[in-house]
């Protein structure tokens, strides 16, 4: 019992930060996006407003991606190892 | 320090006002549910805040990287995310070891507020945004 409890927990925690490399993703993707984005502004500063609007939405869209695997890990860690030890507990009877 | 760019107060008050919205509307499914109880509010509460700070941080990210150099830019934007991401985790591990004040479910869906308000924003048009010189520039 305590080695089925060990795994599960074991492999919550892998789960978890295994998801947390998904937040790499946005990362890259958005420092490539800003980056593109002012490049554009210095070719043409008046359209500074527009760029800045369009880049800040186009990067909280980028960031969701990060916020998915950060959720996930957190369910992972505090909320699926409760009850999968609850569901494991059941089905042996203990 | 520096000024705060109104095109960033302008996208954040956007962003509040729509997640505060979704956060009545998600409150409310909770009554419908029979689950609502103070804890999921001070959950809500605390998500809300937390989703607008993150937005509001990058948004001051991404004016302060105006002007820098390509490398510098990724570098500062990959650096603030990691940041960020953190404090989120922070806020949400803080909120799971105060069970009894704050419920964690809530919190972590208003996590998602901005992003379904980010969704609407082409369909409004905000106050000052028809005076921006570079829409009649190109």
């Amino acid at each position: 019992m305590e080695l089925a409890i060990g795994i599960i927990l074991g492999c919550c925690a892998l789960g978890a930060g295994m998801a947390m490399i998904a937040g790499i993703g946005p990362g890259i993707g958005e420092g490539n996006a800003v980056a593109k984005a002012c490049e554009a502004i210095g070719r043409q500063p008046e359209s500074k407003s527009s760029v800045t609007s369009t880049m800040i939405m186009g990067c909280a869209i980028a960031e969701t991606t990060g916020l998915y695997a950060l959720v996930i890990a957190i369910l992972l860690i505090f909320v699926a190892p409760n009850m999968l030890v609850d569901i494991l507990k059941t089905a042996v009877g203990a | 320090m520096k000024k705060i760019d109104r095109i960033v107060l302008r996208e954040t008050l956007f962003v509040a006002a729509g997640s505060a919205l979704l956060s009545i509307l998600m409150n409310a499914v909770f009554l419908v549910i029979g689950k609502w109880d103070l804890t999921v509010l001070f959950g809500t509460l605390l998500g809300y805040a937390a989703s607008v700070l993150n937005f509001f941080l990058m948004g001051i990210t991404v004016q302060n990287s105006v002007g820098k150099e390509e490398k510098t830019i990724k570098t500062t934007v990959r650096f603030s995310m990691v940041f960020r991401e953190l404090l989120m985790l922070g806020i949400a591990v803080a909120a799971y070891f105060l069970k009894g004040v704050f419920n964690i479910i809530p919190l972590l869906i208003a996590y998602f507020f901005p992003r379904i308000v980010v969704m609407f924003r082409p369909k409004f048009k905000l106050k000052g945004e028809d005076n921006d010189p570079g829409e009649n520039n190109g």
